[in-house]
């Protein structure tokens, strides 16, 4: 994992949105985004309810086309490669891309089950190798001391917030390059909201993390650049302390200060 | 004014409902009456363990309890994987297009077909093609090419396919959403998904899909009636392995069913007043076995049920 740490002055792009423009049947989510992800990096996005920041988030992993009925223009790169490319492989591309859904989606599996199931899907059988995977993965996503007792439970059983850092963990278990986290903390309460902010700080050493959020001083904390999206524009994008402090634009001052949304 | 028209009107609705309710569970008391009292009395272990004798009259149904067992069975054997990778490839593999909704229309026209027509397939297919096919092939005089458990089972199973479809089309798509992104954002493969989560979130909706083709088939007459049921068949349809002594069901064999049983006697018999007590028993344990069958799979439901948890 430490191969892919990077110090802080090289800043490389991972992932690299280019007149991304994305459908749900006609109804056009995304409006002609271009925008970047920086490898160690935290970007936050953020908008009012409906402007578009799970689709743009989800277009980066191609998860909305399994059920949905969908139609992409532009291009996202990852490394240079263009995802929607038609030999791209989906399998690969969802392993280097983790993601941590809206709402907590854990398998009515048990708890150690649950962080298993990506490792698994590879192959990895060794209950050695899978017990520490559990473990380190629980431990960084500040459940394992709730948990290390009650493995074999179901994940139902756990709270929402409980369920929320077990998806944290699960995707984590896979060792992605990249972390899509969609309103992570919006189910944790204040102790666990903090823990996943640090565990988001210990984590840009190594993914690139792109974190929808609703909380504003949240994004302040822990992002270094933020995308402010409306009705599926980007309105404006830029590095966090500049947003929060000097916006270009009127409306993001507007949203950030909250005079609407 | 109005509100009063309205309240009458609800009042006459929930009370047609009612009455149409109480209609249909009335029937189904009178007849699980009436073939209660007409048959509790013949049923005794003789009965149940013994075969018949004396032209029907007389003696048991073991044979056709025996039989009814077997190609329930072995029908539910044939028609869950069938039905469940048929279910699988229309929710998972076709959308909505053109292929699915042909495959989906011929389902459901396939669930309207008379069960005799299906009996008359069965020979013609299962018979006479298959049968005689593997005969040739194979070089045996008359194996396959002929009426026996194998191909009435066959039958029934093709007869309740649709049933088994159905519901576990159901059962798939009813596994939410939220758990198969869960499962392919961690990478999995479209297999791995249907193996590791949606399989297991339906096992019990496919379940419900056996127990309803379980009522369904074993009480069918038209479609064995020419694929293997026998009229009388002195001996059970069971096969020793040489040497080692150990009987086996033999599906190449013919059989006794109680379905089939009830109509012989019903229909054929030169002495309906002395088998009348019989059909009775026959019907009663016909549908005793139906439920037994079903129970265990409702079991087998719960303790699955009881898993996922
Ligand atoms: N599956 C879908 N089918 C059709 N339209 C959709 C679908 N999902 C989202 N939309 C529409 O796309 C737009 C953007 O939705 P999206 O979920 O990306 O919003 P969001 O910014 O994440 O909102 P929230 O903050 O409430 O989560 C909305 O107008 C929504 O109605
Ligand atoms: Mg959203």
């Amino acid at each position: 994992m430490n191969t892919r740490h990077k110090t802080k002055e090289q800043i490389k792009t991972k992932v690299k949105l280019e007149g991304l423009t994305f459908y749900y049947g006609k109804y056009k989510a995304i409006d002609n985004i271009s925008m970047e992800f920086f490898e160690c990096k935290v970007t936050a996005i953020i908008g009012p309810s409906g402007c578009g920041k799970s689709t743009l988030i989800k277009a980066i992993n191609r998860i909305s086309e399994i059920t949905n009925d969908v139609k992409v223009e532009g291009k996202v790169l990852l490394d240079n490669k263009n995802v929607y490319d038609r030999d791209v492989d989906l399998v690969d591309l969802r392993r280097r891309v983790g993601m941590v859904f809206q709402r907590p989606n854990p398998f009515p599996k048990s708890i150690y089950d649950n962080v298993v199931f990506g490792p698994r899907l590879f192959g990895v059988n060794n209950k050695k190798q899978l017990d520490e995977i559990v473990e380190y993965s629980l431990t960084k996503s500040a459940l394992w001391n709730e948990v290390k007792d009650r493995l074999n439970h179901s994940a139902i059983s756990l709270s929402g917030g409980q369920q929320q850092r077990l998806c944290i963990a699960r995707a984590l278990a896979v060792d992605p390059e990249v972390l899509l986290m969609d309103e992570p903390c919006s189910a944790l309460d204040p102790t666990a909201t903090a823990r996943i902010e640090e565990l988001i700080e210990d984590l840009k050493k190594y993914y690139t993390i792109a974190i929808v959020t609703h909380n504003m001083q949240q994004a302040a904390r822990i992002s270094d650049y933020t995308g402010f999206l409306l009705n599926g524009q980007l309105m404006e994008y830029n590095i966090t302390t500049d947003i929060f402090t000097n916006p270009d634009n009127k409306v993001t001052e507007d949203y950030i200060t909250g005079r609407f949304g | 004014m109005i509100i009063k028209k309205r309240k009458i009107f609800n009042a006459f609705f929930q009370g047609l409902c009612f009455g149409m309710a109480f209609f249909v569970i009335s029937v189904l008391i009178a007849i699980l009456v009436r073939v209660f009292f007409g048959g509790a009395g013949v049923i005794t272990p003789g009965f149940l363990l013994k075969k018949p004798i004396e032209g029907m009259t007389a003696g048991g149904i073991f044979p056709a309890i025996f039989g009814t067992i077997c190609i329930t069975v072995l029908m539910i054997i044939m028609a869950i994987p069938a039905g469940i990778a048929a279910a699988i490839y229309l929710t998972e593999y076709t959308g909505k297009e053109f292929l699915g909704r042909v495959i989906r229309a011929s389902i459901n026209n396939l669930a309207g077909v008379p069960s005799i027509v299906f009996g008359l397939f069965g020979v013609g297919f299962f018979i006479l093609f298959v049968g005689r096919g593997v005969d040739r092939i194979m070089g045996f005089s008359l194996a396959f090419g002929q009426p026996v458990m194998l191909w009435a089972a066959a039958t029934l199973a093709l007869l309740v396919l649709p049933v088994i479809i159905v519901t576990t089309e159901e059962a798939l798509n009813s596994v939410p959403v939220s758990l198969r992104e869960a499962a392919f954002a961690l990478g999995a493969t479209k297999w791995q998904v249907v193996r590791n989560v949606v399989l297991p979130q339906a096992r019990s909706g496919i379940l419900t899909g056996a127990i309803l083709s379980i009522s369904r088939g074993a009480g069918e007459t038209a479609p064995i009636l020419f694929t293997g049921c026998a009229y009388f068949l002195p001996r059970l349809p069971v096969f020793t392995i040489p040497y080692v002594h150990i009987p086996v069901i033999n599906p190449l064999d013919q059989f006794m069913c109680l379905s089939y049983h009830i109509f012989i006697m019903a229909t054929q018999s030169t002495n309906i007043e002395a088998t009348r007590p019989i059909q009775y028993g026959t019907t009663l344990v016909l549908i005793g076995l139906t439920f037994l069958l079903n129970l265990s799979v409702i079991i087998f439901r719960i303790y699955f049920r009881k898993r996922q948890r």
